[in-house]
């Protein structure tokens, strides 16, 4: 982790003078990283958040990580399970649950993600295209978690789940939105959109 | 390692593109500015500007000052589009439309700071022109 953090300009040091605990999340802390795997950190405390390559470190004030809103939320609930603690107490670690407001805002993401990439695909490059195919199809098998109170795992994963699963659950699913099967068969809709179900 | 030849064409370029997505920036929808964004890089690397293609599916504005103006872009310019990045991105938590008026005003910042690079570049680039005809 150290080096990461040295790659992003900071050093672990810093990060815990101003952090009353770090966790390390996302593939590192599953192992399911590979080499060019950014580390997710999310510290509690006053800090800044930052963003590159290597490093995805968000905060979460002492004051709000015993709220009802960051304890409901869906990055609580995956950290809460896959988390791994380097430092500080993990006290609110059992206190996580998946609030209705967690599931409405991913609903509602999904649906302007859908929205916008209908609107500009004309102007869109193949490769943000394939990024949005990607995007949506992850986004929706959240969203199918989080309806079922199951916390997030890794991206892999719902990749790995993707690939051996396959998609009739997840079409399924999608079906279930009413605002979503109006993108079924249209040539500038992502692609688990516009498949026939 | 010797440093990047700035192009004017792609500063101006960029300037256009930004100023496109500025025009159709929506404050109360996030994603669709992300996507906005998306569409000024296409453009920018349908013209062969950006050359960091494998990379682009993760560009962000700061990827861009970079693409312009090669490993030490404008501190200043560099500062705002990092900022502008975290403002917008919705992975965390979604972006207050404070949040988002404030990227727009980063945006702007960034406009300016670019116009600014291109007047004083053409600026340079006539003077040079005169020297070389009085030469």
């Amino acid at each position: 982790m150290s080096c990461r953090l040295k790659d992003a300009g900071l050093d672990l040091e810093m990060l815990l003078s101003g952090a009353s605990q770090i966790v390390v999340f996302g593939s590192f802390a599953a192992g399911l990283n590979v080499p060019l795997s950014d580390l997710d950190v999310v510290c509690i405390g006053n800090g800044t958040r930052l963003k590159n390559r290597f490093l995805d470190l968000c905060w979460v004030s002492d004051e709000n990580v015993c709220k009802y809103e960051w304890l409901g939320s869906e990055l609580a609930g995956h950290v809460a399970k896959y988390g791994v603690w380097l430092n500080g107490p993990d006290d609110w670690r059992g206190a996580t649950f998946t609030s209705n407001a967690a599931i409405e805002r991913k609903r509602r993401r999904i649906l302007s993600l859908a929205r916008t990439v209908s609107r500009l695909w004309e102007r869109l490059h193949p490769i943000f295209r394939a990024q949005y195919d990607v995007t949506i199809r992850r986004e929706l098998q959240r969203l199918k978690m989080l309806e079922a109170g199951i916390s997030i795992p890794p991206t892999r994963v719902l990749d790995e789940t993707w690939d051996t699963e396959g998609c009739s659950g997840l079409l399924q699913f999608r079906d279930s939105i009413a605002k979503l099967r109006l993108y079924a068969g249209q040539s500038n809709a992502p692609d688990i959109l516009r498949r026939a179900s | 390692m010797p440093s990047k030849q700035i192009s004017l064409r792609f500063i101006k370029r960029a300037v256009e593109e930004l100023d496109r997505v500025l025009d159709e920036f929506d404050s109360s929808d996030p994603e669709y500015d992300e996507g906005l964004l998306k569409t000024a890089f296409t453009a920018l690397i349908n013209e062969g500007l950006i050359t960091g293609k494998g990379k682009a599916k993760d560009l962000g504005l700061d990827d861009l000052m970079y693409e312009m103006f090669g490993e030490f872009p404008p501190e200043d310019l560099l500062e705002r589009a990092q900022t502008f990045d975290n403002l917008i991105d919705t992975y965390v938590g979604e972006p207050s439309e404070d949040d988002i008026e404030e990227a727009k005003g980063h945006l702007e910042r960034i406009l300016d700071g670019l116009r600014k690079k291109v007047d004083s570049l053409e600026k340079r680039k006539l003077r040079e022109e005169g020297l070389w005809r009085n030469a």
